[in-house]
């Protein structure tokens, strides 16, 4: 979606006519594409799956698993479908005894050094070879006798463990690292069936995109330090989400299981990031499981009366911001960790519960940047606070200032909406020690947290509906994956909370007519639609969403049971 | 004549002479060998040396094409394709030749001679390099090239010296360098010794190992014509089929068409070896049948043995049995007998050989030189080596032959439609000789599977079920 704030292009003059389509027959199905298009992907647009490994459409072509191979009408021997383009005229066979016999023979080669630890294996469920096993091969293990032994676990890097036992060489991994990230750190090693992925000697699998190589492997052989033996990927579920890293919003899958996030995967978008994400990304799930705090705090560290419910921590909160309504110390910190929706609520609440003219901006420190996705700012929604507090006639003032006016004494109350803080918080919540009141809503417990005078649980972004606007001001639906944890609500619940207690007549039963009704406030977010989920982003029970995640599979395959409307192969559909 | 005792004594060739069992058989390649210091500029001179690479010269580049594909040759690294018609796939619409080019294209000669059984290109190395220089001169002017690389196999320490030290005396004397025989003519001509891979003999293995990369094969289409050596187009030559152009330029097509088939002009180098008495390297006419060379020109088999078998073209190559010998050693002769021509590189074997034994070592071999690049070879020759170690060590099982053929299929079906699944032919020659040995001597392999031992001596007089066990002890490479 461009920036609505920025001007519409001008209408460009017509471009010339496209050039004209390629018919081909796939399976006796009339197929036509456009010149250029490989035949994996000019059957997909039927609906006819042809498998792989190797093959990958933001990777150049390697043909080298030869999984692939079909029967063309223009050869007599079976051509890798990856590598051959489509041509007029074609007749292409992709179900004939001589072409499910050669895929036979692959997965059959294949497992002929494989050491099946499927039980150990953390990609077990979502594996290629098994997938393919059950679709086409179905016949007995017979393994080399000796196997050829390699590195059954090797940390390759501080994100990636590598079992060079399990790969199948597609070299993927390889193709990724030299063609997306630019960092070629990876390396086929040795010769024939004695070879194996490797780094190079004295460096590491360090570079901040290795995760994807985890994506990228059809197999169990790359594998994420952070995920391994943690969950099987067949109970988890997927949901479409975003990455609150940085302010890219890479477009994301949260797998979960009862409510806890196991990891991240990216999902395909391509005008933000293709396919890919980073591992700092990947990391960040950390945040929405550690140090949660699920209920509130009340009262000082020292001081704090245990056991009180939310509710009455509220109504605490609501009791002493009261008074000071509209006077001069109070003041609101807001944080662009918070989505739209949150900062539509707590903008309300400092505009009109509070009677404030002005708010602090908080957020994290700018961090490193490159030229594929990493960005400067660790935020994932400042361009959607400064839209926010615009229409809202609310000022930002930077934080540093904050800290200025609290030692003069400007300060002496503070809300804060999230304690995202770009110092150490530890510095940040002694600095803050003179302030008289200070009422935050935090997601996990910290320094600030500990500090504060009444802490209320928020949740994060994975537990609820909402929106963030990255710094292309490009807003980004993430949903809810699984409900909140304990008592922490999504900050604007928190802040709709806040302003019934003081009064206000302020009721969503959702963050759907939260936006629809505060939204009008805000003039950028007006072409903005709120039902629109972005690509991938539709859930149908046991239906698969496209496109495709970057390990090529569609998302939440693994529960697709029901073959989209008008694919002709019923049966097997757990392929990508 | 060129008897054996006027060779020296490291290079034990036999060469057949001229007007040898064949009659007005004319020698092409292997005109000089064994002349003293055949191998320096002065002496290639004084025998007419050089005069076809000035006789080019004045030519035009398309001409000499037009020359070389009259000729009929073909080329002798192993797949046989026309060589004149290769050099005239190279991009006509891209500057080169005159003008300042937009893109280099380059020639490479292809002296990665690995395949078992064949050995032509070292004595041409050795006793004749300044042809091959000649040869390529003349190529690289009617492609355009003003660079040749001489990619030799790894093992080729001697030949690489020599043929360096030929560039440097052709340089020299300006049959190199940038003023090729006062045409102004500029090349420049690199040795490059590879690392010992027999797959980098495969012509896009070959310059990627020449770009310093692993030495895997390309996906073709594009083949090196168009996007070759650093992506420019390249023409990848044999050391032989280079080695035979200065004498079509300087006798002319005709004659050159002449000595040869319809199909096939010129001579070929043969190696001979295996169980016959005059093992060597052979130059002999097209039309020669492969029974006449190897019974006429090298004695056949020792006193009271006969021959069981015949590889023709090197180890890759469908094996023929003796019923089938009299087919001639050309390209589509042998292309119809259901084998192929390959690099020349006939072994013989008498009937004390076990071919179970043969054909593991061949797999072995086959396994062993896999690049790794595709699955069904990387993994299938591996596995075809592992069934045919255990039928000659006795452990295998009553399947194990079938499984053999379905591994085989996996890499290359039989009858060979188009050829096999894999990237490159590497996989088409491990496959093709299980297919053939198994088809022509299924009795044999049966036999081992039923006594559960090697019916024959080894070569050391030891029964085959008796050097060991099955587990690790020959299951290394060696």
């Amino acid at each position: 979606m461009p920036d609505p704030s920025s001007p519409k292009p001008p209408e460009k003059a017509p471009s010339p006519a496209p050039p004209a389509l390629v018919n081909l027959v796939i399976d006796g199905r009339p197929v036509q594409a456009k010149p250029g298009t490989n035949l994996i992907e000019a059957a997909n647009q039927v609906g006819i799956d042809i498998p792989f490994f190797c093959y990958h459409r933001r990777l150049s072509i390697a043909a080298n698993c030869r999984m692939c191979l079909v029967e063309v009408s223009n050869a007599p021997k079976l051509v890798p479908a990856c590598q051959t383009l489509v041509s007029e005229g074609l007749k292409v066979t992709t179900g004939s005894p001589r072409v499910l016999e050669s895929h036979r023979s692959v997965e059959q080669m294949l497992l002929y050094n494989h050491p099946v630890d499927c039980a150990i294996c953390d990609q077990a469920g979502e594996c290629k070879l098994q997938d393919y096993y059950m679709e086409f091969d179905h016949r007995p293990y017979q393994p080399a006798q000796p196997r050829v032994l390699r590195q059954k676990r090797k940390p390759i890097g501080p994100f990636v463990m590598l079992d060079q036992e399990r790969c199948v060489l597609c070299t993927r991994c390889v193709r990724f690292m030299r063609e997306i990230a630019q960092q070629p750190q990876l390396g086929v090693f040795a010769r024939g069936n004695h070879e194996y992925i490797d780094t190079f000697p004295g460096q590491p699998l360090d570079s901040k995109y290795a995760g994807n190589t985890i994506d990228l492997c059809p197999v169990g052989a790359l594998l994420s330090r952070d995920f391994r033996f943690r969950a099987r990927a067949f109970f988890l579920s997927t949901t479409p989400s975003i990455c609150a890293g940085c302010a890219r919003g890479c477009n994301t899958f949260v797998d979960h299981y009862d409510g806890v996030a196991y990891r991240y995967r990216p999902r395909e978008n391509d005008a933000v990031n293709q396919a890919w994400m980073c591992d700092d990304g990947r990391l960040t799930r950390r945040r929405l499981v550690e140090d949660r705090l699920t209920r509130p705090l009340v009262g000082r560290a020292g001081s704090r009366v245990q056991g009180r419910s939310l509710a009455e921590a509220l109504s605490a909160a609501a009791a002493r911001l009261k008074p000071l309504s509209g006077q001069a110390g109070l003041a609101a910190l807001v944080s662009p960790q918070l989505s739209v929706e949150d900062l539509l609520a707590v903008c309300l609440l400092a505009r009109e519960g509070l009677g404030l003219s002005a708010l602090y901006e908080g957020g994290l420190a700018d961090g490193d940047e490159d030229a594929l996705l990493i960005r400067a700012d660790k935020n994932p929604n400042r361009l959607g606070l400064r839209w926010v507090a615009r229409g809202f006639g609310l000022a930002l003032r930077p934080f540093e200032s904050l800290l200025g006016d609290v030692s003069a004494g400007r300060v002496t109350a503070l809300y804060a909406a999230g304690v995202e803080v770009p110092k150490e918080p530890q510095v940040v919540a002694a600095a803050l020690g003179p302030i008289g009141l200070l009422v935050i809503q935090a997601v996990r417990h910290g320094p600030l947290a500990d500090a504060a005078d009444i802490s209320l649980p928020a949740a994060p972004h994975s537990e609820y509906d909402g929106t963030f606007v990255n710094f292309e001001g490009r807003p980004q639906r993430f949903q809810r994956a699984y409900p909140e944890w304990d008592e922490a609500r999504p900050h604007w619940r928190l802040a709709e909370a806040l302003l019934r207690e003081l009064g206000f007549a302020w009721r969503w039963p959702s963050a759907r007519e939260l936006f629809a009704e505060l939204s009008p406030r805000v003039p950028e977010l007006a072409s903005f639609d709120w039902n629109d989920l972005g690509p991938g982003g539709r859930r149908e029970p046991g239906v698969a969403a496209r496109p495709a995640a970057a390990d090529a599979r569609p998302p939440g395959y693994r529960e697709r049971a029901v073959a989209q409307p008008g694919q002709g192969k019923q049966a097997g559909g757990s392929r990508g | 004549m060129a008897a054996p005792a006027q060779l020296p004594p490291t290079r034990p060739a036999t060469l057949l002479p001229t007007g040898g069992p064949a009659p007005g058989v004319e020698r092409v390649v292997s005109r000089r060998w064994g002349r003293p210091q055949s191998w320096t500029l002065a002496s290639y001179v004084a025998d007419g040396g050089y005069r076809a690479l000035k006789k080019a010269l004045a030519m035009t580049p398309a001409a000499i094409i037009d020359e070389v594909k009259r000729s009929n040759l073909r080329g002798r690294g192993g797949a046989g394709f026309p060589t004149g018609m290769k050099w005239s796939f190279i991009p006509k619409d891209v500057p080169g030749s005159t003008g300042a080019p937009s893109k280099p294209r380059y020639l490479c000669v292809n002296g990665d001679e690995s395949e078992p059984g064949t050995f032509k290109d070292r004595y041409i190395l050795d006793n004749d390099p300044h042809a091959l220089i000649e040869g390529m001169a003349i190529a690289s002017y009617a492609i355009g090239a003003h660079t040749a690389y001489v990619y030799l196999r790894g093992e080729f320490k001697r030949q690489a010296e020599r043929m360096e030290a030929a560039i440097a005396e052709a340089r020299e004397h300006g049959f190199l360098g940038p003023n090729v025989a006062g045409s102004g003519f500029a090349l420049e001509a690199h040795v490059h010794r590879g690392a010992g891979a027999y797959i980098c003999g495969e012509e896009t293995a070959l310059l990627e190992s020449l770009e310093g990369k692993r030495g895997w094969p390309r996906l073709k289409p594009p083949f090196p014509a168009v996007v070759g050596l650093f992506g420019c187009p390249t023409v990848v030559n044999n050391v032989e089929t280079l080695a035979n152009v200065p004498a079509i330029l300087d006798r002319g097509a005709a004659w050159f068409a002449g000595l040869g088939t319809e199909k096939s002009g010129g001579t070929r180098l043969m190696c001979v070896s295996g169980h016959v008495r005059r093992p060597g390297v052979y130059e002999v006419p097209m039309k020669m049948t492969l029974r006449q060379l190897v019974v006429d020109v090298c004695g056949g088999p020792e006193e009271g043995r006969t021959i069981k078998a015949v590889i023709p073209g090197g180890s890759s190559s469908p094996v023929l049995a003796p019923h089938e010998l009299d087919v001639a050693c050309e390209f589509e002769a042998l292309k119809n007998a259901g084998t192929m021509a390959g690099s020349g590189g006939v072994i013989v074997m008498d009937d004390t050989a076990c071919l179970v034994r043969t054909l593991w070592r061949i797999s072995k071999f086959y396994a062993e030189e896999s690049c790794g690049q595709c699955t069904p070879c990387r993994d299938g020759t591996p596995w075809q080596e592992a069934l045919l170690y255990r039928m000659e060590n006795g452990t295998a099982e009553p399947g194990d032959l079938d499984k053999l053929i379905s591994v085989a299929n996996a890499i290359c079906p039989f009858p060979p439609m188009g050829l096999g699944n894999t990237i490159c032919p590497l996989g088409d020659a491990a496959a093709l000789p299980v297919h053939s040995f198994v088809q022509k001597f299924r009795p044999e392999f049966e036999a081992h599977l039923r006594e559960k031992r090697c019916p024959f001596p080894t070569p050391w007089g030891r029964s085959a079920g008796a050097y060991g066990p099955a587990a690790p002890v020959a299951r290394g490479w060696s």
